[in-house]
Order: structure tokens, then sequence, then C-alpha cells
């Protein structure tokens, strides 16, 4: 993509609400769609979520092979996650590719605009980043009154969730984000965002990279209160490798049984249901907090 | 007896002239190093312990948390004094020192350790001097066969004592395997073939790898790689126990072995020609390498180099005899790599580096020095 | 033991041995030595010469108990060699082989001594020297004339000086057959002399058997007692010098003419190549 002296205004976010068929995307890239895209292909679980959410179906027509929600999205055309096939993308004739930064390669990204497939990465770190984005794809795929809706219900809840655990202490969080070798999620992670939102404190919050490898001293050093293994479909820490946590009996955690685990896509997938994932961390961290909450109401209707 | 065709003059009136007459045999070896005795190597190997206990503890001293030597020095000897008795669970200074620490500086020691000691018995076994069990593949073999485990569910974790190690030893007694018909070939036999070979088999084994991890779920192809690059974690004492019962066999079968290996760096003929059971020893040593390094490997990943750069280091200090060579390799290695792992944990502290990445930036440089500026002495002219 | 037959005792006999490097799925590719028979006497010098690829190497290493023959028998003193442990041959048999590549730093002394392996009996082989194994190291070195070089490693010394160091090496197993491969083909005009002379004096003094394999065959004329000549893995002759070299056999076997005349201190064959 060029990238064209048009003015001092040119490529900064809300440039796009100026001119309403002109989006930037979060590597700053512009993208013109005269139409809202009839099909859209989707290369993140997240973004998948996002699609649904905002009332989309028909217009998904490819997903990754990690998309197993909603379960519509199981039914849709797959192409691979990681390395995506590009012969099946384009047989699915897509007028919109939707990306996350983090695993698309720089030439696979570079190819798809020399064949003039519209590409459009999204990168959410915040659930306010979440929030911002529903409502962009609303506006590029022609569903922005749903989306803002939908964008609207999520932030009332969110808030509403965080007021409950407003001024209690905060519980220190380990999360294992892979137990042998630890690693964990660090400062510029969305995890570690999820927990301090839900009133927690990361155990790794001292560490230099959003993804560390933690040293164990660290980990008696921040004795933790409670630790949290990921588990899923996909991904996860096996009980084993959990159950030998076990002996870390200094650990405040360990001593008094805090070992939680918790569906891995609801932390790992900056998407709509980031709210079922906060909810779940608000009851580990704050049980009685949770319990006072009005039940849940699903994100999906 | 026939009458000997040559003329009288052979036998008594020209003799060899002599330098040393033979009443100065024993004591009078001129220059170089003195013979090795029960003595000499009693106090080379007691003078390795005692620095290698000293580094232990500088090590221990070292971490996340600041601890003061005093404190580490009442803890270590109330263990040791205290055989068994009970830990302060709740103290978190003696949790640190003794279960994070301690396990991992030993961990740090058995691995450097063993990974030396393998390097110089494939040394002396391929009668190559850069064989290291991570540069001619070894490593790489024994790491597929922990990842296949790993990866269809034989021992789902690393440090369990299942089918993990043993995957990983016939992972790398095939690639050795392998190594050794490249390397006995009749035609063809030189110190590039083999590391051409190595190279050629790091890059099929590591094919395989990624194609499992590619075919793995993205968590798990993660640890594997987080572990494949070389990580000590500090396990529990009875599976460190246990690791140390599996590489005190290797490294007791290696050392038994240390004068037939010297025989067998003059090459196979010649070690059998000097009374070496050449099919025995080789069986042996071999087993015990697969051994080792499946061992390591299962534990802490592909660390490299640890068996290139110390035994050059030892063979400059006291000479190729492999009876001293081999347990005080050992010994340095230990050492060495309880340095270079208390730099990999503290030097980002708290966030930690995989301490492969440490020796081979250090080890890589090294055995590029080796090759091109020490090739009289690898037998490369 | 086996009596020969022209009635000195023998250190070797074979009949009708066989051996070819075998590859892996054939049985013998090519037999390198075909039905080869001969006896080698006791507390002689005996020469194998023969053009390259004719076998010698390869004998020698069957005479060190090296390889196996596929087919035939051969003896040490009457013993079946199949039927001897390694370190029992390496007790009776030593081998110079050719050449040696050192690639590690040893000592000569540490390398000399590693012909006292077979005398040691340890689990796997460790063991230590004791005073008498350092005496008869330190006693073949200075017969080899290589003592005042103990300290020095073997990757640093010259190719002469580490080839006398290995036959210090074979003397320090104490063999009763010292089997030797092209002892001076890396040697200048002096240690030649030394080495044969050498090779000679224990011949004499000690009654050591030597076989010994050269390209040299005004060598093998002078210090040898009985030479064979060997073509395509069969004996064209076995005999003294006098009798075998010859210039008719000479060139049927090397396939070319070469003049032989007598030495002029022993009267010995002396072979010079024609002009």
């Amino acid at each position: 993509m060029k990238r064209r002296q048009q003015g001092i205004l040119t490529g900064m976010p809300f440039m796009a609400n100026i001119a309403p068929r002109t989006f930037v995307d979060d590597l700053g890239r512009k993208l013109y769609l005269a139409n809202p895209p009839k099909r859209i292909v989707s290369l993140a679980p997240s973004i998948t979520e996002m699609l649904f959410a905002i009332g989309l179906d028909e217009e998904i027509v490819g997903v990754t092979d990690f998309c197993n929600f909603p379960p519509a999205a199981l039914t849709k055309p797959k192409i691979a996650y990681s390395q995506p096939n590009l012969e099946a993308m384009l047989a699915l004739q897509p007028q919109l590719v939707l990306a996350p930064p983090s695993f698309i390669r720089p030439d696979f990204l570079a190819k798809l605009e020399q064949l003039k497939v519209p590409t459009f990465i999204l990168e959410s770190k915040t659930v306010e980043g979440i929030l911002g984005h529903l409502q962009l794809l609303g506006r590029m795929v022609g569903h922005a009154s749903r989306a803002n809706e939908q964008a609207a219900k999520l932030r009332k809840e969110i808030g509403d969730l965080t007021r409950t655990i407003e001024g209690l202490p905060r519980p220190t969080l380990l999360y294992v984000l892979n137990s042998e070798p630890l690693i964990t999620v660090g400062p510029g992670s969305f995890i570690h965002h999820l927990i301090e939102l839900a009133g927690g404190r990361n155990a790794a919050e001292r560490a230099s990279a959003p993804y560390p490898r933690l040293t164990m001293e660290e980990v008696l050093t921040q004795n933790p209160d409670m630790l949290l293994f990921p588990v899923g479909e996909y991904e996860g820490i096996p009980q084993a490798e959990q159950d030998r946590w076990k002996r870390w009996q200094s650990l405040t955690a360990v001593r008094e049984g805090n070992l939680f685990q918790i569906q891995s896509d609801l932390l790992n997938r900056p998407g709509p249901r980031v709210l079922d994932g906060l909810r779940e961390l608000v009851r580990i961290l704050h049980p009685d907090a949770a319990a006072r909450e009005t039940p849940p109401t699903p994100s999906f209707p | 007896m026939t009458p000997s065709p040559v003329s009288t003059d052979s036998s008594s009136s020209v003799s060899i002239p002599r330098i040393h007459s033979t009443s100065r045999a024993g004591s009078s070896i001129t220059g170089g190093r003195p013979r090795l005795t029960p003595l000499r190597w009693g106090l080379w190997v007691g003078g390795g312990m005692a620095m290698v206990s000293v580094v232990c503890v500088v090590c221990l001293g070292f971490g996340t948390e600041a601890i003061s030597f005093s404190r580490i020095a009442s803890l270590v000897a109330s263990t040791a004094l205290g055989m068994g008795g009970e830990m302060v669970a709740d103290d978190p200074t003696s949790v640190i020192v003794l279960q994070v620490r301690l396990p991992r500086v030993l961990l740090a020691f058995l691995v450097g350790g063993s990974l030396a000691m393998v390097g110089v018995a494939l040394q002396a076994l391929l009668r190559n001097p850069l064989a290291d069990p991570f540069v001619i593949g070894i490593s790489s073999g024994a790491a597929l066969g922990a990842s296949i485990a790993l990866l269809f569910g034989v021992g789902i974790s690393i440090l369990s004592v299942s089918a993990l190690p043993v995957c990983a030893f016939a992972g790398a007694l095939f690639s050795l395997f392998i190594m050794y018909r490249i390397s006995s070939a009749k035609f063809g036999f030189s110190i590039y073939t083999l590391l051409l070979a190595g190279v050629v088999l790091n890059a099929i084994f590591s094919a395989f790898i990624m194609f499992l991890t590619s075919i793995a779920d993205p968590n798990r192809a993660f640890g594997m790689y987080a572990w494949l690059m070389g990580t000590l974690i500090g396990p529990d004492f009875p599976t460190l126990g246990v690791l140390a019962l599996y590489l005190g066999l290797g490294l007791f079968l290696l050392t038994a072995h240390s004068s037939s290996l010297n025989l067998l760096t003059l090459g196979e003929e010649t070690a059998r020609s000097l009374g070496v059971d050449v099919e025995r020893v080789k069986k042996l040593v071999f087993i015990a390498s697969a051994l080792l390094t499946g061992a390591v490997v299962s534990f802490s990943g592909i660390i490299g180099f640890v068996g290139l750069i110390v035994p050059h280091a030892v063979r400059f200090l006291v000479g190729a005899d492999h009876r001293l060579l081999l347990p005080l390799a050992g010994l340095v290695g230990g050492g060495f790599l309880m340095i270079a792992d208390t730099v990999a944990r503290t030097v980002l502290s708290p966030t930690e580096l995989p301490v492969g990445i440490l020796t081979a930036l250090l080890g890589g440089p090294i055995f590029l020095w080796l090759l091109t500026h020490r090739q009289a002495q690898l037998g490369m002219k | 033991m086996t009596v020969s037959i022209n009635g000195s005792l023998s250190a070797y006999s074979l009949h009708q041995v066989t051996f070819g490097y075998a590859s892996r799925r054939q049985e013998v590719s090519k037999a390198i030595l075909d039905r080869l028979s001969c006896e080698i006497p006791v507390v002689q010098v005996f020469g194998i010469l023969g053009p390259n690829g004719s076998g010698k190497s390869t004998l020698l290493k069957l005479l060190a108990g090296v390889y196996q023959p596929q087919e035939g028998r051969l003896s040490l003193f009457g013993n079946p060699l199949s039927g001897l442990a390694q370190a029992e041959i390496a007790r009776q048999v030593s081998l110079v082989p050719q050449e040696t590549l050192q690639v590690f730093p040893f000592t000569i002394a540490e390398m000399v001594l590693m012909g006292r392996y077979p005398h040691h009996r340890g689990w796997g082989g460790w063991h230590w020297e004791d005073a008498s194994d350092w005496e008869i190291a330190n006693q073949a070195m200075a017969d080899m004339n290589v003592a005042h070089l103990g300290g020095r490693l073997v990757t640093e010394v010259s190719g002469g000086e580490r080839q006398r160091a290995i036959i210090a090496r074979a003397l320090t197993q104490q063999p009763k057959v010292l089997l030797l491969d092209e002892p001076t083909a890396f040697l200048d005009l002096h240690h030649q002399l030394d080495i044969v002379r050498g090779i000679r004096r224990l011949n004499r003094e000690q009654g050591l058997t030597v076989v010994l394999v050269s390209h040299d065959v005004n060598l093998a004329s002078q210090y040898c007692d009985r030479v064979m000549l060997l073509n395509q893995g069969h004996p064209v002759d076995i005999g003294p010098p006098d009798q075998v070299i010859r210039p008719d056999v000479l060139e049927a076997v090397y396939g070319c003419r070469v003049l032989v005349d007598r030495h002029p201190q022993s009267g010995l064959p002396r072979v010079t190549l024609p002009v």
C-alpha cells in the first residue's frame, strides 16, 4: 500500500468518521469500501465472534480452523490459521479479509494487496478496543445500529460488573499460560488488562515482556492468592501439570486451594465474549461480590 | 633358525642412540605433563569437586530475590545436617533457596555435566573433536522422540519420569546409529563429512519437530517451542533423584570405559590390535551416550555446545587421557551450566531467558573459531 | 606348535585363508585374499612384498586379529586366532599400522603407555599403570629413540617421530610377534636405518618374530630372513630373499622390467629401476 501525502489529517483514526466509507485499520492502512462487503473472510476466532455478534452470518464465507463459536461458525468453510491457504481463500472470492496482526505474515499481506483483496487488520488490546472494533465493523458491513447497540450493552454490563468490585482489595493472581517452563502474561498483554479490570493484581506485573518466562522465585515472592489455568478444546494446561503446582506449599494459592481453571477461549479472544471472561475472573477474584451481582445475561441473544 | 643373511654388523656394533638411559625410567618424562597417578587423579577430581561446590553456593546466592550469603549458608548447612528434617514451608527465603534455587542449580549441574561427558565420549568414538550431541544431531533426535511422546500423549508432561525419557532415548539412539553409519563408511570418513551429516540430520529432525508443532494445537506447540529452546526447571527432589540415577548409570558406563576410549581415539583397527573389544565398547558407549542425551533432553530441551566447549577447555588443561578428562569434563560442564543458568535467570529478572540461548551464543562463535583456527589440531589438513 | 615345511617352528600358519571386505548384501564382494596358505616361522623377520592392492596390509590385519577371515584356518602358535579374545591376541601380537591420524593431544609417553592396555584386566578396561608399566614403556621409547619426546604431544611431533613412537607403543605390548605395515614410509634415510636395525636387533636379541609389509623390495631383501611375494591375494613365491627376488618373478608380478644386482656389502639381491 502506498501512503500519499494528502493532508495533515490523513491516516488518523478519526478520519474514518469524517470520510464515511474510508476505514483505517490498526496498522494505519486505509481501506475504501464503496458498499458493505457481502463476502467476508475472518482470520481470527475473536473477529468471527464479533461478526456474528453484530448480526452477520451469510456474509461470513470463511473462518479459521479454530473458530468454534458461535456454533454456526463451525459450518463455515475453513482456511488454516497461522498459515492461511491463499488459494482456498481466493476461491471464496472475499470482498473483505479481516485479520489479526499477530499471525499474518508480512509477505502474505503484501500478496493480498497485490491481488487487490481488501484486507483489514484488527488488533484489540483492551476492552475499549473491542467495543470500538465492534462499532467499526458495524459501519463497515452496514450493521452500524446493531453494532452500536451491542457495544452499548456490553459497555453497560462491563461497567455494572466492575462497579461491584470497586474499592475491594485486589488479590494477586498468576495466570499460567504454559506450566513447564512457566510462561505467563505480563503488562502489555490482553489478559493482564483483564485481570486488572476484574479487580485483580497480576503476579507478573513487574515482568518486562507481554508473555514473559517468569522465574519461580518471583512467583514465590509475589505469592499469588490464586492460580489460574487455561483449559479448553484447543489449548490448556494438562491436569498433571496443574497438579504439580501443589508442591509449592508456601504459596497462599496452594495452601488455600485456590487453583482455578478457565475456558481459555474466554480470555484469549478479544471479542464480545470478553464479558463472560471478565465475569469468570470476577467470580474467581471476588466470589462474594460476584454472588451479589445480578445473574448474568447471555451476551448473545 | 635360519642364519642371518645380513652381515654381522647389525646387532652388536650399531645400537640405536639412546637419549635417556633406562635407569631414569618412570620419573623422567621430559617436559609436558606429569604421569597420571591415582594421586594426581584424586587431586584434580577433588579440586574439581571443591570448585563445583563453591560455584554451587555462589549460584545459590543469585536470583530475583536478594538473599545474603550467610543466610544461604545457614540454610544449606541446616538442611545438610538435619537431613530429612522438615523444611519450614512458609518461610519464603527458605522455600526459594531450598526448593527453587537448589534443585535448579543441581539440575544445571547434572545436565551440564552429562552433556560435557557425552561430548567427550562422542569425540573419542567418532574421532572428531567437534562432535557435540547438539552439533551432530543427537539432541535433535532425542528432542524428536520427546516431541512425539509429548504430542501423542505418551507422557503428557515434561517432568514425569515416564515414556518421555524412553522416547528421547530411542530418538538419541536412532540418530547416533545413523551418525555412526555415516562416519564409519568405508569412503569419505572425515570431520567434514560428520559435520555436514550432523547439519543435515539436525535439519531433518527439526523439520519433523516443526511438522509436529504445526499440527499440534497452538498452546501445546507454544509450550514445546519454549521447552525446545533449552530450559531448566527446578524439579522436585524425588524427580531429581531419579534423573541422577539415570545419569549415574550412563556416567558409570562411560567412566569405566575411559581407558578403552583412549585407545579408540587411535582408530578402530588400532584399538582392536591393542586388545580393545571394540564392538562391545562401542555399543556400551553408544547406549550410555544415548541414555544421557535422552535423559537430559527430556528434562531440559536442547542445550547446545556445552559438549563442545567444555571438553576442549579441559583437554587444554589436563590433556586427552579420558580417565581424567571424563570426570573433570563432567565437573567443569556442570559448573559451567550452573553459571550459565544463573545468568539466564537473573539478567532480565524477573523474566528469565532460556539457557540454551546463552550456551549457543557463547558456543557458536567458539565452534567457528575452532573450525577456522585449529584445523591442524583437528586433523583436517 | 606347528612345524613348518623347512623344519622350524611356525608363529603363524595359514591354511586356505580367504578374506574380502563384506559389503552389506553380498557375502564377500571381492576376495582380497584368496585361499592363501603359508607358514610364518618364529624368530624370523618375514617380509611381505607385492604391488598395490595385492592384499599385503589386509593380510597383516588378519594376522593382528583386527579382521577375521571368512574362510580358512589361521592359527597363532598353534591356536586358532578366532578362538582368542582380542586382548589375548594383543598380548602376543602388536601391529604398527601404516597411517595414523592423531587428533587428540595425548603426549608421546601417554600414547606409548597405551601398549600396556592388553596386559591389564579391569571391567571396561579401566586401569592404572604401575611402575613396571612405565619401565617397559620407557625402555621401548629409548629403543625407538623417542624418550626425549615423552612429554611432547603426538599432534605436534613430525611424522617420523610419531612413527617411531608408534613402534615404541607396539614394543610396549611386549609381543612375541611384531607386525609392521610400511614402517619406514615416512622416514628419512637416517631414521629408516635406525628403525630397521632396531627391529633386526630386537629380533636377534629378544627372539621377536617380525612380519613386515613393505613396498621397498631392497629393504625386505636386506633385512628379511624370508619374504613372500603377494599378487592379487595369492602368494607367488615364498623363500629367502635371494630365491624370491629375481628379475623374472618381479617382472611377472609388477609388470615392469627391473634391474637386479647384488648389494656390495651383503651380496643380497638389490633392485634398481632401469633408465
